[in-house]
């Protein structure tokens, strides 16, 4: 077992790392490198539009770019650069020594890289990548259309990211609720780490939802099935799904750039958020109105006239609680001392444009005006003034912000000033023009001379490249301050009585605080040691601060009285569990021996990680002293499963709602539906039920008794929950052999699609349930459980419910109705 | 300029309304926060500037600051604006939508999307591609599919555009006040020959359209 | 052993209205749309007594509780549009209108 003070070698840090702040450097650095590549391919096809007729990218480099960029700038680039910052700072603005999973936390960073590796290597698949577009049309996705294999590389490399999205959310969430310090309220937060809350629950219901739909592209492309060539699903399935997760996430997109803009302005006029109670409300609002404007983005579809009205009115109703947030921020100056540094006028930017991008946005919900703007240069002008201006700009105002925090540098305001200068001038250039050309479609790589858009497109193309150039500032300016910056204090910026990051070391020590835990009292700021915690304090309100004494979260911490004794921070299972999943994924597309590979090296992670807790090898004491609420009652691994399980909702249901909309189609195509019983033995389906409910019985009952300190209980309930769930599995396999011998398979047709997906999914639940169980009795037989300590069983017989619960729904609407 | 059609007429006044409401509010509010960042910036970037910290800015101060009102009031401003505008929305989408399918004056006209072309089928089943012929003051009503991929039909001088989709058929209908040629494009990304997915309409007088297709009121019968 | 017996209990339960599930679902030629409405009741009821005793949702604070009520809200709205788009635009196979 290695020891903190035999320090390892840098290269084995980087890679094995869990802790919060360098998973946020390696957030940092990935996101800016994808940004980068993303940016290039930008100006490839911004040269290529520069002029009619022009001869520089082929039509089909052109898609390629196009999609490539648009999916890297969404999903590589922005949300991973907010979780760069959301890694670095939030544990230090809660007053939290880490993340709640720390190892799941390096887990989700390396899952990111791999699934960008992933996504990238597919260019250079035969046939090249996705040329879809970033929206992904169906059936142009599918494989009659765009046979390249790297197409479905593409759609391998989303569902890697999302995964990793899923961790890093629940980390999030128990790490947000649960490890506040004492006195933290919720609201006492600063803004990025409250938006970034409201972030993670727009991620937990949005990202599944892509999932589902990707899943079903994926097999359509893999295995054959028929979603989205078929009549009863096809191009209004993959409409709704997509748009559906498509407009939370473009909120996802601008709320973390916009919450720092709003502290950052607050921070340097030296006073308190204009309504900042106000502005949490308005954010929670816009975030529930996201879920029912994506209709906004089909209207031309043909859509129901009375949708569509409904829409276009949601749609508006959007734009008010964002105005009342960006009312807030400038009032927040009113009477401000304000310091015009770098970090403020890139936020005052981000507010700029933000405004200037909703402007344009309330003519998108028209659903008049929108029968000019779909589809054309116009909505592209007014997404980058939004995603870019408001989201991207703000991220910039918090890369400067928290750079000397990061490395302890200063970097020089007068590059700053001046990358700011060029950033705004050539954004305008950029991305203005664009309005004007509300007749041109987006998308295209070709124009002619006689449509008149030459001229603009030439301004365009300009502004694109001082755009870009204001970036190699921006680098040379960190790079310079890295080697060359003045060292700082705590707290450069003046930012201490703001938020907690400002009153810790730049960098901050492994676990933050060195003074001790941070405690927030009606006096504000002060830091006390461990043990003077636990004799109490009480806070402004007068109640007790803590409920519990310190809690162990990750199976056995130690909190000595002189503060930390702490375990290696370092784990390599993240890292080469992530290099199994990027082969699994690659070798999907490219043949069996990289997929065994692949596999063999996953479930070879698994392994070692569950040892790793087996022999309780891992220990990072995050003890939470403080605020609980409103979780005060839900341990952290539990609360993590559940955040996990809401996120699984979203993933089972639009894979419902598919089923619901393709066979009720089918009554208008002409498909014949199975009658029941005739293609599924209901007797059998019945029978898998029983055996189901029955395992889910058990695993409850082995939690029962560990509860009560019973240990044969508890081997007993998990192994009755294995083999009835493995039965289970086992019933299902031989269905499915049954079925493929008779001839019906995938492809066969809509039904046999939907049947297939929905039950191979929930079979790939079992199974990993099947796992988890093996690792739960290795470390029953060991021991590992006792009356106080059986978290890992708790969160089991949540999951297992859930996984029952699925098949309750699945049972009769494949074999009985 | 006059518009080419009822539909662009209509779409460019009500485009108007919004162009004139987003410039006065963004101009307003841009203006606000200019002024302020103006008048309280302060002369030295420096932190010691000698001033002191409002009590309120403090970790774990109570959000008091500011009140509820001003939002509210921007709401309510902002609510009846959006009223207007949509009530304006909703007339312009009753005319540009009313498919006139009992006006016995009106072609119907099929319209198949293909990659990567436009075919269009008369009611006599003469069927062309890449050129679209019609009388000018004639209302014109489309149906609209695709025979592969999505893509997306759009007279953009008309500000007349429909998804065509696989498997579905949609409606749409516009008029020609003008004769003249106008271009038909895709708007929907559907292959590599998405750019170059263009059709021509021609929009004829009568007598000249009748010479080309034959008398139309003797078809329909 | 009081919470054993009342997890079994429960089960028992849920076999049963499996049972009537099964027996509603099959006579569907009979009861037409309410056999549908019955089937999707009683498994919704399944669900929920799956939810407060075997993944122990009635030990979990009310919060829990509140946000999976939340995430299964979400997907009305998906629901109610797809409902609302399958008969338009209308299906060509069905000949158009
Ligand atoms: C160097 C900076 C950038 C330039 C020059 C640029 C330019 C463009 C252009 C011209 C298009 C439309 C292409 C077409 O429709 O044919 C486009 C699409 C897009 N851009 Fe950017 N962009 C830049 C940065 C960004 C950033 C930072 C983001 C987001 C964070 C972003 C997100 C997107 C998305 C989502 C699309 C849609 C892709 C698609 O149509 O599938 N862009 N960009
Ligand atoms: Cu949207
Ligand atoms: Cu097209």
């Amino acid at each position: 077992m290695a020891h903190a003070n035999n320090k390892p070698n840098p290269l084995i840090v980087w890679l094995f790392t869990t802790n919060h702040k360098n998973v946020g450097i390696l957030y940092l650095v990935t996101s800016l490198y994808f940004l980068v590549v993303a940016g290039i391919l930008a100006l490839t096809f911004r040269m290529q539009l520069s002029a009619p007729n022009m001869v520089f990218l082929a039509a089909d480099s052109y898609n390629q770019a196009v999609t490539l960029h648009g999916l890297f700038m969404l999903l590589w680039v922005t949300t991973p650069l907010a979780a760069a910052f959301a890694n670095y700072v939030i544990p230090i603005q809660i007053g939290a020594k880490d993340m709640a999973f720390p190892r799941l936390n390096a887990l989700s960073y390396w899952l990111y890289l791999a699934s960008g590796i992933v996504a990238l290597s597919s260019f250079f698949a035969p046939g090249g990548t996705a040329d879809w577009g970033w929206t992904t049309y169906a059936p142009l996705n599918t494989l009659q259309y765009s046979p390249q294999a790297g197409g479905s590389l593409m759609g391998l490399a989303i569902l890697l990211l999302l995964s990793s999205t899923i961790v890093a959310t629940s980390n999030f969430m128990v790490t947000i609720f649960r490890l506040r310090a004492p006195g933290m309220k919720l609201s006492y937060l600063p803004l990025f780490s409250i938006f970034w809350l409201v972030t993670q629950f727009l991620l937990l219901w949005a990202f599944p939802a892509f999932a589902a739909p990707l899943l079903m592209l994926v097999a359509d492309r893999v295995l054959g099935t028929v979603f989205f060539t078929a009549a009863e699903g096809g191009a209004l399935l993959w409409d709704h799904l997509l748009w559906f997760f498509g407009h939370p996430e473009v909120y996802i997109l601008v709320l973390p750039g916009l919450a720092i803009a709003g502290d950052v302005l607050a921070v340097f006029s030296r006073r308190q958020l204009y309504a900042k109670k106000v502005i949490i409300i308005a954010v929670s609002v816009a975030a529930f109105l996201s879920y029912i404007v994506w209709v906004h983005h089909m209207f031309m579809t043909g859509i129901h006239p009375g949708m569509r009205e409904v829409f276009n009115i949601t749609t508006e109703l959007i734009s008010i609680p964002f105005g009342v947030i960006m009312l807030s921020y400038i009032l927040t100056l009113f009477r401000g001392r304000i310091r015009a540094t770098t970090p403020f006028l890139f936020a005052l930017g981000s507010v700029i444009l933000f405004i200037i991008g909703g402007a344009s946005g309330v003519f998108n919900s028209s659903v008049a005006l929108d029968v000019g703007m779909r589809g054309t240069f116009w909505v592209v002008g007014h997404f980058h003034y939004t995603i870019v201006g408001g989201g991207i700009t703000g991220l910039i105002a918090g890369l400067y912000y928290w750079w000397p925090k990061m490395t302890g540098r200063m970097f020089s305001e007068k590059l700053g000033k001046l990358h700011f200068a060029i950033y705004m001038i050539g954004f305008n250039i950029l991305y203005f023009p664009m309005h004007l050309l509300y007749d041109m479609p987006r998308r295209i790589f070709f124009y002619d001379a006689t449509t008149g858009w030459g001229p603009i497109n030439m301004i365009i193309t300009m502004g694109s490249l001082i755009f870009a150039s204001s970036f190699i500032i921006l680098f040379i300016n960190l790079i310079n301050s890295l080697r060359h910056g003045p060292k700082v204090g705590d707290d450069p910026w003046g930012g201490a009585n703001y938020s907690l990051e400002w009153n810790v070391p730049s960098p901050p020590p492994e676990f933050n605080f060195p003074k001790g835990v941070p405690v927030i009292t009606a006096q504000g700021l002060v830091f006390k040691q461990p043990w003077e915690i636990k004799k109490g304090i009480t806070t402004t309100g007068g109640q007790q601060l803590f409920t519990t004494t310190a809690l162990p979260t990750n199976g056995g911490s130690h909190v000595t009285e002189h503060g930390e004794e702490h375990g290696p921070h370092l784990s390599p299972w993240p890292f080469i569990l992530s290099i199994g999943a990027a082969l699994t994924m690659i070798g999907l597309v490219f043949g069996v021996p990289l997929l065994l590979q692949g596999i063999v090296i996953f479930i070879a992670s698994i392994v070692g990680w569950a040892w790793e807790d087996v022999k309780e090898k891992f220990h990072v004491a995050i003890e939470a002293l403080g605020e609980k609420w409103p979780f005060d009652r839900v341990e952290n691994v539990p609360l993590g499963m559940w955040f996990f399980l809401f996120g699984e909702v979203a993933l089972f249901g639009p894979l419902f709602a598919a089923y619901f909309f393709v066979r009720a189609n089918s009554a208008f195509t002409g498909f014949a539906w199975p009658l029941p019983g005739q293609i599924h033995s209901t007797v059998i389906g019945a029978i898998s039920t029983i055996i189901l409910l029955t395992s889910g019985l058990a695993a409850s009952l082995a939690l029962v008794a560990i509860k009560n300190n019973n240990q044969r209980g508890l081997r007993a309930g998990l192994l009755a929950a294995f083999i009835l769930g493995l039965a289970v599995l086992v019933i299902e396999g031989f269905q499915w052999a049954e079925l493929f011998a008779e001839g019906y398979t995938f492809g066969t047709d809509i039904a046999a699609s939907i049947y297939y997906v929905i039950t191979g999914i929930h079979g790939a639940h079992l199974l990993a349930g099947l796992l988890i169980i093996i690792y739960l009795l290795a470390k029953a037989y060991k021991g590992g459980y006792n009356a106080e300590k059986h978290m890992g069983v708790y969160a089991f017989a949540i999951y297992w419910g859930f996984v029952v619960g699925v098949w309750l729904f699945t049972f009769p609407l494949f074999y009985l109705i | 300029m006059a518009a080419p059609a009822p539909s662009a007429e209509i779409w460019n006044s009500l485009f108007m309304m919004y162009v004139t409401s987003a410039v006065v509010i963004s101009a307003v509010v841009l203006a606000i926060l200019g002024y302020f960042v103006l008048r309280y910036r302060q002369p030295s970037s420096s932190l010691a500037d000698g001033g002191q910290d409002e009590p309120e800015f403090r970790i774990g101060a109570e959000p008091t600051r500011g009140s509820a009102k001003v939002a509210i009031a921007l709401s309510v401003i902002l609510g009846l604006l959006f009223v207007g505008l949509t009530a304006s929305t909703f007339s312009a989408m009753e005319f540009m939508e009313e498919i006139p399918e009992d006006n016995p004056d009106a072609l119907h006209i099929k319209v198949t999307a293909f990659q990567w072309g436009w075919q269009f089928t008369y009611p006599n089943g003469r069927t062309i591609t890449g050129e679209l012929r019609v009388p000018v003051n004639t209302p014109i009503v489309l149906e609209i599919t695709s025979r592969d991929v999505f893509h997306t039909f759009a007279i953009a001088a008309f500000k007349v555009k429909k998804d065509a989709i696989p498997d579905r058929i949609n409606f749409a209908w516009f008029e020609a006040k003008e004769a003249g040629e106008y271009r038909i494009q895709c708007y929907e990304l559907c292959g590599t020959g998405h750019a170059k997915m263009i059709a021509t309409l021609l929009a004829m007088e009568p007598e000249q359209f009748e010479a080309w297709y034959g008398k139309l009121s003797e078809e329909k019968g | 052993m009081r919470e054993e017996w009342q997890l079994v209990a429960v089960y028992t339960i849920i076999v049963a209205a499996l049972v009537a599930e099964v027996i509603v679902g099959s006579s569907w030629m009979t009861l037409g749309q309410t056999a549908l409405i019955g089937v999707l009741v009683i498994a919704t009821l399944q669900a929920a007594l799956v939810f407060a005793f075997f993944m122990f949702g009635k030990y979990g604070t009310r919060s829990v509780a509140i946000i999976m009520l939340i995430s299964i809200g979400t997907l009305l709205p998906l629901f109610l549009a797809f409902a609302f788009s399958i008969e338009f635009p209308p299906h060509a196979a069905a000949g158009g209108h």
